[in-house]
């Protein structure tokens, strides 16, 4: 019998052993990132050509399903004393404050570049590298507007109006950096009490409140919306790929917008030699290189960061209405907004 | 051998499964919900927390009202059951449908029902009705299964004697029909509230988001979506283990005795004077039963087409995911079907250790995979990231999720009537082996196909557990599904729920062409 236990400890030993691989090649810089920047045509397969032609070292990259995902990751890993990756790709500038405390100082080094980025984007003077921006916005199917004798909106409180009942999608801010936008935006137009009435009354309005932005937008284009929280860059998406009749269109708010910049920054405790010091500046001074800002718009479908590149046409209609700062602090808002919705 | 010898031998391998089984489940279950509890405190801090006040309230009501309807319903079926006077296999037969249908593919259904509803001006949404209705729509045919095997086992001939003694149909309902049932009915209706507290797939789809989020759902967004929340995630566990573990106090050790088998069970007599429109109530008993059952296999099947004309998606993009779900069903299945069949041999053997394997077997069919899940991850989180995917914890999750039933329906085909033949076989010399093999083993054999084959089937479309420990490279078909639903890539969890459908029903099909009977005793033939 004890011959039986402890032969049973060890296969079930074994078994977890497996499940717990590491790697230590010393040529290899491990990027970690979010879906949207993987897969064929992605930003995220033109970085790794272009650095491992540049270097050549190897990049790896590890998916970690969504932004709000990676940064748990570096928790988690950060808690273990173990990093799973060297530099973290898609951070936002609502995940920064939880991001920064396990990411390494740039101390006096700065990417070449730094200074051709625009100002509101450089959150961070210190370990946030922007590469990309875009502007919160409703999309509007103008078809199903028309379908349901809608006008599109001006403020966010005319979404409280019962023709919108059941018409629009807005993403769960706890899950989702458009969703939190949303509350961000909401939360500069609207005060006090006025702030929590205005979402205890939303809960009834929308079709849904999706975990993402891509289930939403899914939603939307499966016509069960005629309004969706997106970018304003989603118009020039869908004007590159052939809405020359202009049916899906980004609302421009009187109220204001919130903004999302997203970066990159080294993993703290991460690198074990200069040389991956190296390989990871010379992967934050590629994001601002002139080839990958270039093909920034139509990869990834937001502004690129610096002033000085020419957008494509896709973007010359793109509305540019007014903006909300970005810097802020959102943990108890988070928390008054969970209560307001709660049933 | 000697006989005594044998005997020694046997008991200690008995002995031996017993100690396996409880060594297995004390790793995998106590410990792991022995960490979950020295954090009580996290219970007192998080429950004035309006989102799990509101989690709490919406995982109750929509239980109570979904189990509730489900039975009624269920009664409902079984009543016209009793009215027909034909048709009762044919219906018994189209219940058992959803058993085999994986959770995601009922949910897939109601999805296409909402945007239906939708496109014709119906302002239909994603809602707590929804979930309701998917629930209740799920589990009458398993609540119509439940009681007409309790129904079944009412004697005609005491029915015979009151009717001829004056008793009306009221009476006869009330004092002879309903009172033996109500066991049934309880036990139906704690099961159904169980699972419905449990469901996961279903209220993250159906529910539309917040305010309609419940303490499964709770778990599973503090843990994989968005800021990682363990003291949340771990209140939301602590409750909903409560609330279950109360009713689920009652249910278990009943289910586990009682044998609700249709072998036991007698074919139902007509009650005289209800013989009349016998065929009416057939055909209406077999159009609701189809209703209930046959959709979810239309719906799905029409996504084969893709099959032919997207040959290229289905290389690249739905192959990997099927192939992994292989994989972790069958390993699955495996897992549950030897612990199964250990704690059965050692059950054999009436002891005071044997009444803990029954026990603490039963057991894991009362914790969400969620909650269990967050256990193990608790515990073993400084060793294991659960972010690089973890194949091994998502396959103990759903055997044990699995190991009740698996083990229910094989004690069950152990205690069918072969003990006589057993023991004859053992007394003309045949060995403990020659002897199971002549007399249990057709019975074992059946059990063990249909079992292996649910199992297999419920696994392939198993959310909760693969969405706590997978990871980019480990993405099983049900998980790819619920991606492609939730970006409302139609096409392709059309194509998903196909192929699901499809190995649900080839596992389904090689049972029931090797075994003689299912589980739940329906003889072919």
């Amino acid at each position: 019998m004890r011959h039986f236990i402890i032969n049973s400890l060890i296969i079930f030993s074994t078994v977890f052993v497996v499940g717990c691989k590491k790697s230590t090649d010393p040529t290899l810089l491990k990027v970690l990132t979010h879906d949207s920047m993987l897969g064929e045509g992605s930003l995220g397969e033109l970085l790794k050509k272009e650095f491992e032609t540049q270097t050549g070292a190897k990049l790896e990259y590890l998916n970690s399903g969504d932004a709000a995902q990676m940064v748990t990751r570096l928790e988690l890993d950060a808690k273990r004393g173990q990093a799973s990756a060297h530099v973290v790709l898609g951070l936002d500038d609502s995940l920064w404050a939880r991001a920064k405390p396990l990411t390494e100082s740039w101390q006096d080094w700065k990417p070449d570049q730094w200074n051709a980025t625009r100002e509101f984007v450089r959150i961070d003077e210190d370990g946030f590298l922007p590469y990309d921006y875009s502007v919160f916005a409703f999309m509007a199917d103008r078809t199903l507007l028309k379908k349901w004798n809608l006008e599109s909106p001006e403020r966010y409180k005319d979404l409280l109006r019962p023709e919108w009942k059941g018409r629009f999608v807005l993403e769960d801010p706890r899950t989702s950096t458009p969703g939190l936008g949303f509350l961000r935006a909401t939360h500069s137009v609207f005060q006090g009490e006025e702030l929590s009435n205005f979402w205890k009354s939303l809960s009834e309005q929308w079709w849904a409140l999706s975990p993402g932005w891509s289930a939403a937008y899914g939603i939307f284009l499966k016509e069960q919306a005629a309004l969706v929280w997106s970018y304003t860059t989603s118009e020039a998406y869908h004007r590159a790929h052939g809405d020359t009749k202009k049916r899906y269109v980004a609302v421009k708010l009187k109220d204001p917008h919130p903004i999302q910049v997203e970066g990159a920054a080294i993993v703290k405790g991460s690198l074990q030699t200069e040389a991956q010091r190296k390989w990871a500046r010379e992967f934050l001074t590629l994001l601002l290189s002139e080839k990958i800002q270039n093909a920034l718009p139509e990869k990834n479908w937001m502004f690129p960061v610096r002033g000085d590149v020419k957008l494509p046409e896709s973007f010359q209609d793109v509305p540019s209405p007014t903006l909300l700062p970005t810097k802020w602090q959102e943990d108890a808002l988070l928390n008054d907004w969970q209560k307001w919705i709660a049933k | 051998m000697r006989l005594q010898d044998e005997a020694i031998f046997f008991e200690r391998a008995r002995k031996g499964a017993a100690l396996f089984v409880l060594f297995f489940l004390a790793i995998f279950v106590f410990a792991p919900l022995g960490r979950l509890l020295r954090e009580t405190e996290e219970v007192i801090a998080g429950i004035l927390d309006p989102q799990v006040l509101s989690a709490i309230r919406v995982s109750l009501f929509q239980a109570v009202v979904s189990s509730t309807l489900s039975v009624v319903g269920g009664l409902i079926l079984t009543l016209l059951l009793t009215r027909a006077r034909t048709y009762e296999k044919f219906a018994s037969l189209l219940w058992s449908i959803p058993f085999s249908i994986p959770t995601l593919v009922a949910v897939y259904f109601w999805l296409q029902i909402i945007f239906f509803l939708n496109e014709f001006g119906f302002s239909a949404r994603p809602s707590l009705f929804w979930i309701i209705t998917a629930h209740v729509a799920f589990n009458i045919p398993f609540a119509a299964l439940l009681l007409t095997q309790a129904r079944m086992k009412i004697s005609e001939t005491e029915l015979e004697a009151a009717r001829t003694l004056g008793a009306g149909r009221w009476v006869l309902w009330k004092s002879f029909i309903f009172s033996q049932m109500r066991p049934a009915f309880f036990i139906a209706l704690l099961q159904i509230y169980m699972m419905c507290m449990m469901s996961f797939a279903l209220v993250l789809l159906l529910g539309g988001g917040p305010p309609n989020e419940t303490l499964e759902l709770g778990i599973y967004k503090a843990l994989r979506a968005g800021q990682l929340d363990m003291d949340r995630a771990v209140a939301f566990a602590l409750l909903q283990m409560i609330l279950i573990a109360i009713p689920g106090a009652f249910i278990m050790p009943h289910l586990l005795k009682k044998s609700f088998s249709w072998s036991q069970a007698k074919r139902i007599l007509p009650i005289e004077g209800e013989k009349r429109h016998g065929k009416i109530f057939g055909m209406l008993l077999i159009f609701i039963s189809a209703l209930l059952s046959l959709p979810y296999l239309f719906t799905s099947l029409s996504g084969i087409r893709y099959f032919f004309s997207e040959s290229e998606f289905l290389f690249r993009e739905l192959l990997r995911p099927t192939l992994i779900s292989i994989g972790l069903s069958t390993a699955t299945m495996v897992v549950s079907l030897t612990l199964a069949t250990l704690s059965v041999f050692a059950l054999q053997q009436r002891s005071k250790i044997n009444q803990w394997v029954m026990t603490w077997g039963a057991l894991p069919g009362a914790i969400s995979p969620l909650t269990l899940g967050l256990g193990l991850w608790l515990l073993t989180s400084d060793f294991f990231d659960p972010f690089l995917g973890q194949p091994v914890f998502i396959v103990l999750l759903m055997s044990l999720q699995f190991l009740p039933l698996a083990l229910r329906w094989l004690w069950e085909a152990d205690q069918r009537d072969t003990k006589n033949l057993y023991g004859t076989a053992r007394v003309l010399g045949a060995n403990p082996f020659q002897a199971f093999w002549v007399s249990k083993w057709i019975s074992w054999r059946s059990s063990l196909l249909w079992t292996g084959a649910l199992i297999f089937s419920a696994s392939f479309g198993e959310l909760a557990a693969v969405s706590l420990f997978y990871s980019e490279s480990l993405v099983p078909l049900s998980l790819q599904m619920s991606r492609w639903m939730g970006r409302y890539a139609f096409w392709k969890a059309d194509a998903a729920a196909a192929m699901m459908i499809l190995f649900s029903l080839a596992g389904l099909i090689a049972a029931s062409r090797l075994a003689k009977s299912q589980p739940w005793g329906w003889r072919r033939g």
